[in-house]
């Protein structure tokens, strides 16, 4: 019983806004914004319940005993009392952003950090594990890109930074449009599958 | 042998009639005084050998002799049942003694002579008839295959007739073979007095059914109930009743059973003449055994051997063991639990158990080469890198000059220098916090360029932690302009459900986010007026510029798909401009490069905003970061290239060893 009305108002609301979209009636242009809006509010009440849902698993992880659990207890800390902080003072006050300039940032930048020295080191190892077309390719590509990108200490290579264009322009966006395609297609595909009830991905 | 209690003074079981006590018997002499009632004398007494009389026997004797003074007391023990035969046996035996040798001294028969003589049974009648006739022609009985009591049987071991008691044996006794049985207790008796002659070669042995032989002995034994003076009438009754030496008495021919033909020793057809052949009937006959039949000879009974050496029966032979099969019992064989196999299935059943562990055993990995730790080496490149990169920005030693700004960006500043002074500009910061640092520095220079124009920014995003970015932006970054909240900027905050919220403020903004980060209501309303920098603004085609700036593709993306459309106005299409990473570059360029273009200017990457910040000839973050953003990008080249090569040539000739080393 309940799979068959999940379905219905699934398809129908689909419908409505599909249709809203292509043709210009009053009444149905108004009914898509209705229904969008209260879209963007379960979208929003859907963040804060994995907010409370991570905040219950660890709240349980720390309380088990286990092991990991001084992890755990970071966050919880850490979750309450910018709760807390942010909550009453709200974001824009400049404690709220202090908190966030000195400890978010600077935490998020140093994990983004290590990507370059894992991509180095990875690239370092790849010659040795690897040695065919595409991972020469590959190293090419990488080196004159890299050394294209930056300045060479003041040294210009004649053709270098046109190369480098070349390559981003031509057979990077050649990839990327045929990436672009199919994820439009493919967004057409699922689109239709669910106004036509054949994928249910709201069903529980 | 029932279990079952006696008096003491019983020699019968009063049940079953078994033997009590044991039995002693001594051989009589031909001169011996008169048989007392204390049974067979001792063999030290051979001088004097006593009429043979079994225990029982006597003891039947004096418990008749007992009976006739108290009748009542016997009666009682039911131990007078079975000797009811006997007295009408022996009042016949008084009749007829009474013409012959002696008289019976009816003292020593139980029973007394008081008793009436009751009728007859018929067999009895029947052996006094036959004894009459044959009794002459009664021969010696050397061996039965039958069970008989071991009284009268005669074995192997027989003790040898020694020639003194032998002579002093009356005729009738010495006919009659004792054999083996004759174990006394104290050893003292003369079982060979008593023994009889073995039977001559051909002749067939006597076998005596039980019953014809209790006859012979109550025949005996009421011969001798008159006591000790009866022992002589006795003797005389038994040479008158006993067959002649070497002849079998009558009443054996009755009773004479089947004789199992490959257990006799007497074969000789001179053996077959001298007997009389037993009628023996139709029936019998067609049961009688085959000796071609039956190849193998049958089993010997050898329990008639078997001397009983306990209970009161000890010394005799043949007869049923008095202590039950149980006391002698022997521990039962210990048959082996071990399961009979033979070599083959017990090796395939190993194997089938190997196969069951193995299944439930994790397979062990394979062994993995000895490599040396990695981590050492990322430390190394870490610190190469740092160290190049702190050198650049300490001693600026990279006097890099900005590379030359490309085409869309010179679209983005064309674009940025038309619109109008206090223009509305709506600026999405669609980044993380991560990102930050080359996303500062490539839009660094945009939002500036913004800012020289006075225009007012709306702040955007659809990222929870975007509008925090936006703030830190334009508060930290862009401090120089003195930008003041909600007078110049404002910032609307974040905007849920990704491109569907993206549709929703491309629809109405003002119903998707009404209020600002502060909690400020931000549009107009009744009784409010919106805010500054959203004065005028219903639509999102009102908006002077679009400007995303997005590290992500899918996020270009969103605003590309969802707001661009709601961009044509009358008026015009209002521009978006995209300040994308390096990263993203490539899936936002056709958006730039398509016909018609759906965005109408491209920043991308440090390069980007590096060569826009070129062209507004202004110092930002750009200019700070391109020198060191130079160095580091040679040296991680150049570790790439270089441990690439390293690796190469170590696996190299790591190979040529391993081959060299298969060919020696």
């Amino acid at each position: 019983m309940r799979a068959p009305l999940s379905a219905s108002i699934a398809i129908a609301t689909g419908l409505v806004v599909l249709i809203g979209y292509f043709v210009p009636l009053g009444f149905l242009n108004s009914l898509r914004v209705f229904l969008i809006e209260w879209g963007v509010v379960l979208a929003g009440v859907a963040v804060l319940i994995g907010i409370a849902n991570l905040y219950y698993v660890h709240w349980r992880k720390m309380t088990a005993g286990d092991p990991k659990s001084v992890f755990s207890a970071v966050l919880v800390v850490s979750l309450t009392a910018t709760l807390l902080l942010v909550g009453s003072l709200g974001p824009a006050h400049p404690s709220s952003l202090w908190l966030f300039n000195y400890v978010q940032v600077p935490i998020e930048s140093s994990l983004v950090a290590l990507l370059a020295v894992i991509l180095v080191y990875a690239g370092a190892r790849m010659l040795g594990r690897r040695l065919d077309l595409s991972s020469a390719a590959f190293i090419i590509t990488l080196v004159i890109v890299l050394l294209a990108t930056g300045p060479l200490f003041g040294l210009e290579v004649p053709g270098l930074a046109e190369f480098r264009s070349w390559i981003a322009q031509v057979p990077a966006t050649a990839g990327a449009r045929g990436i672009l395609i199919g994820i439009a297609l493919g967004v057409i595909a699922t689109g239709l599958r669910i106004l036509m009830g054949a994928d249910r991905p709201y069903s529980g | 042998m029932c279990g079952r209690e006696n008096p003491a003074e019983l020699e019968v079981c009063q049940f079953c009639q078994a033997r009590l006590k044991p039995l002693n018997l001594s051989l009589p002499a031909e001169d011996e005084a008169p048989q007392t009632a204390d049974g067979i004398q001792p063999q030290e007494e051979a001088s004097e050998p006593e009429p043979l009389i079994v225990d029982w026997l006597r003891d039947m004797r004096d418990e008749e002799e007992t009976s006739s003074s108290s009748p009542e007391d016997l009666e009682g023990n039911g131990e007078e049942q079975p000797l009811d035969w006997l007295d009408g046996i022996r009042l016949d035996e008084e009749s007829d003694s009474e013409s012959g040798p002696g008289t019976e001294n009816e003292d020593d028969f139980p029973g007394g002579e008081t008793e009436p003589v009751e009728e007859e049974p018929e067999w009895l009648e029947r052996i006094r008839s036959r004894k009459a006739e044959d009794w002459a022609e009664a021969e010696v009985v050397e061996e039965a295959s039958e069970p008989l009591p071991d009284l009268f049987e005669e074995g192997e071991e027989d003790v040898p007739v020694t020639g003194s008691s032998a002579e002093q044996l009356p005729d009738w006794l010495a006919d009659i073979h004792l054999g083996e049985g004759m174990d006394l207790q104290d050893e003292q008796e003369t079982p060979a007095d008593i023994a009889e002659p073995a039977p001559e070669p051909g002749q067939e042995p006597v076998i005596e059914s039980t019953e014809a032989h209790d006859e012979t002995v109550v025949d005996m034994a009421s011969s001798e109930a008159t006591g000790p003076g009866s022992a002589p009438s006795l003797e005389a009754k038994r040479d008158e009743e006993l067959p002649e030496e070497g002849g079998m008495p009558a009443w054996y021919d009755e009773f004479r059973p089947e004789e199992p033909a490959e257990d006799l020793e007497i074969e000789d057809a001179e053996t077959d003449a001298d007997l009389t052949p037993a009628q023996i009937p139709v029936w019998l006959e067609g049961v009688r055994p085959v000796e071609s039949v039956a190849p193998s000879p049958p089993l010997r009974d050898e329990t008639e051997r078997k001397v009983e050496s306990s209970g009161p029966l000890a010394g005799l032979r043949g007869v049923l063991p008095a202590e039950m099969e149980l006391s002698h019992l022997e521990k039962p064989l210990a048959y082996p639990a071990k399961i009979q196999a033979t070599e083959n299935q017990s090796k395939y059943a190993d194997l089938l158990r190997s196969f069951l562990e193995e299944e439930g055993r994790p397979r062990p990995l394979g062994g993995t080469s000895s490599h040396p730790s990695q981590a050492p080496l990322r430390w190394v490149i870490a610190a190469v890198l740092f160290l190049a990169i702190l050198w650049s920005l300490i001693s600026g030693s990279n006097p890099a000059p900005l590379p030359p700004f490309p085409q869309e960006s010179q679209a983005v500043h064309r674009l940025i220098s038309a619109i109008p002074a206090e223009a509305k500009v709506l600026l999405a910061f669609d980044y993380d916090p991560g990102l930050s640092p080359e996303m500062d520095a490539t839009a660094a220079a945009v939002v500036d360029h913004l800012m020289l124009r006075g225009a007012h920014l709306t702040l955007i995003s659809t990222l929870q932690a975007g509008p925090l970015v936006a703030e830190r932006f334009i508060t930290r970054i862009q401090d120089a302009h003195g930008y003041q909240k909600n007078e110049q900027y404002v910032n609307l905050g974040f905007i849920p459900g990704g491109a569907a919220g993206l549709l929703s403020l491309a629809e109405s903004p003002a119903r998707t986010v009404p209020f600002t980060l502060d909690s400020v209501r931000a549009w107009e309303s009744g009784t409010t007026q919106s805010l500054p920098p959203l004065q005028g603004i219903r639509t999102l085609e009102d908006f002077s510029m679009v400007v995303v700036i997005a590290d992500q593709g899918d996020l270009a993306r969103a605003w590309i798909e969802q707001v661009a459309p709601s961009l044509d106005g009358e008026d015009g299409q209002t521009p978006m401009v995209m300040v994308v990473s390096a990263q993203a570059e490539p899936l936002v360029r056709p958006y730039y490069q398509g016909n018609p273009p759906q965005i109408q200017g491209l920043v991308s990457g440090l390069r980007g905003g590096a060569g826009y910040a070129s062209l507004t000839g202004r110092e930002s973050l750009p200019n700070l970061y391109w020198p060191a953003f130079g160095t580091g990008l040679v040296v991680a080249t150049l570790l790439v290239v270089g441990g690439g090569a390293f690796n190469l040539s170590s696996g190299w000739l790591a190979n040529r060893k391993n081959r060299d080393g298969e060919e020696r």
